[in-house]
């Protein structure tokens, strides 16, 4: 087994706008996807989604994969929204 | 499967006891734990040094969830001085309460054997400001955790809610459909003196509540609490030592899945396949079933378990729950008549449930009794593990 390099864009295949402050510092609300990718089936990446309001999320909506900081200084998976079909 | 003598077959249920149940309750997770299967085992017709299997739910001890786990098994045994012939550091391998212990007792490993599960979740969110998460009390995200915790998937109900949002988009469900659910399990619960809320609940009132994780809100998740639950699984040749014994037609638990809450490829049909494990087993169908005790974690696992159980067809129980006629108490298919975990209080794995099916099945269940159940139904989880059940009349 060994790890797969995914690239291109991906499909929300769904997602929750969640609004409560589970920790004291989280900003609410925020949408969270679960994203597929059409070249690679099986993988499904779970995300933040950037660059839109957070209600604006839709089922089919592409997205461009990418990271930003995340706690303990790693990089975790985040994605801005593209043109979606939903 | 007529004429085959199944394994479980070879088991009884024969105690179920429960401690003082609440949102806080001050008693230690020992003292809850102690409470439950004193009760248990004095409900079975037992004395305690019957007891010879344990198990406790969970086992390993590694929940990330405060006030998750508690009833340590040693210091449970200590406590009764018993003498044990099996035990078991877990229960979850089946996701049943009673399936390791009726394997245990069908095989001749132990007669009587004492599983319980205790929570005290309703103080530990108490104390944590009403928002446990996981993580807070180990700040570290490791196995699957680690994929979802960092992006925000904090807590069950926002790792649950994606695929409530898929199946409302490809199935139609509505929340105003969904919301029948909770709202009916109140009903039941106003019956029931040990529930945790009892007070009238209604559509519009759902309507209006707070969102947690899109779409799920507050009357859609399960109901912190403090609480232990105790079940006694004897061999089937002690019936005549017992007070009340009830039998296990049939049990399965089928894992088809990537076990993982963002992998599963679709957590609708996370059931599906232990249900027709299940039906394969028996020769009873849906029809028979008196009342069902489907997982309630969350309001959408009652959604796919009535699907996965054969109860209505894929895609279909948004419009069977609706108005709530079919599921209340008098109608074809009584739905967690105790409240379940959204009212009753999350008692968790199954055990509030395998409770409440044991006394509907004795005719012991009060003012919420359905007249002359014969078979229950039971499932467990619905998202990574699943187990399903029918428990019978003994006189059957």
């Amino acid at each position: 087994m060994a790890p797969v390099e995914v690239t291109g864009r991906g499909v929300v295949y769904s997602y929750t706008v969640n609004h409560q402050r589970w920790l004291p510092d989280l900003e609410v609300p925020y949408a969270v996807v679960l994203v597929e990718f059409p070249d690679h089936p099986g993988v499904r990446v779970a995300g933040r989604l950037r660059g839109c309001a957070p209600d604006d999320v839709a089922i089919g909506t592409e997205v461009e994969a990418g990271f930003e900081p995340g706690p303990g200084g790693f990089a975790i998976p985040s994605f801005t929204a593209g043109r979606g079909d939903a | 499967m007529t004429g085959t003598e199944l394994l479980e077959q070879r088991a009884v249920i024969s105690g179920v006891g429960q401690s003082a149940i609440g949102r806080q309750v001050d008693r230690s997770g020992f003292q809850l734990t102690l409470d439950a299967i004193l009760a248990a085992v004095a409900d079975a017709g037992l004395t305690v040094d019957d007891i010879d299997g344990l198990a406790m739910f969970p086992g390993g001890g590694k929940a990330n969830l405060p006030g998750y786990a508690s009833g340590d098994l040693y210091e449970v045994q200590d406590a009764l001085r018993v003498t044990t012939t099996w035990r078991q550091g877990q229960v979850e391998g089946m996701s049943l309460p009673f399936y390791g212990a009726a394997q245990a007792v069908a095989t001749g490993q132990a007669r009587h054997a004492v599983v319980w599960r205790t929570v005290k979740e309703g103080s530990a969110a108490r104390h944590a400001g009403g928002r446990p998460a996981y993580g807070s009390i180990h700040p570290e995200a490791e196995g699957p955790l680690a994929w979802l915790l960092p992006v925000g998937m904090l807590s069950p109900v926002t790792q649950v809610a994606p695929f409530a949002t898929r199946y409302m988009h490809d199935y139609g469900l509505t929340r105003e459909q969904l919301a029948w659910i909770p709202v009916t399990q109140r009903a039941h619960a106003a019956l029931n003196p040990d529930a945790v809320y009892r007070t009238p609940l209604t559509v519009d009132d759902y309507v209006a509540a707070r969102m947690i994780s899109w779409p799920l809100c507050l009357y859609d998740c399960d109901v912190p609490v403090d609480g232990a639950t105790a079940v006694v699984v004897s061999a089937a040749e002690t019936a005549a030592d017992l007070r009340a014994p009830v039998r296990i037609e049939a049990m399965a638990g089928v894992i088809d899945g990537r076990p993982s809450w963002d992998q599963w490829e679709d957590m609708g049909r996370v059931g599906h396949a232990t249900g027709a494990a299940l039906w394969a087993r028996t020769d009873l169908r849906p029809a028979d079933v008196d009342a069902a005790q489907l997982y309630d974690g969350f309001s959408i696992e009652a959604v796919w378990w009535l699907e996965a159980m054969g109860f209505c067809g894929t895609g279909e129980a948004g419009g069977f729950v609706e108005g709530g006629k079919r599921i209340a108490l008098d109608g074809e298919l009584p739905l967690n008549t105790w409240g379940g975990q959204l009212s009753g209080g999350r008692l968790h794995a199954g055990f509030g449930h395998t409770a409440e099916a044991v006394r509907q099945l004795r005719g012991e269940a009060g003012d919420r009794q359905v007249p002359g159940a014969e078979v229950v139904a039971i499932t467990n989880v619905g998202g990574i593990e699943a187990g399903a059940a029918l428990l019978t009349r003994w006189s059957r």
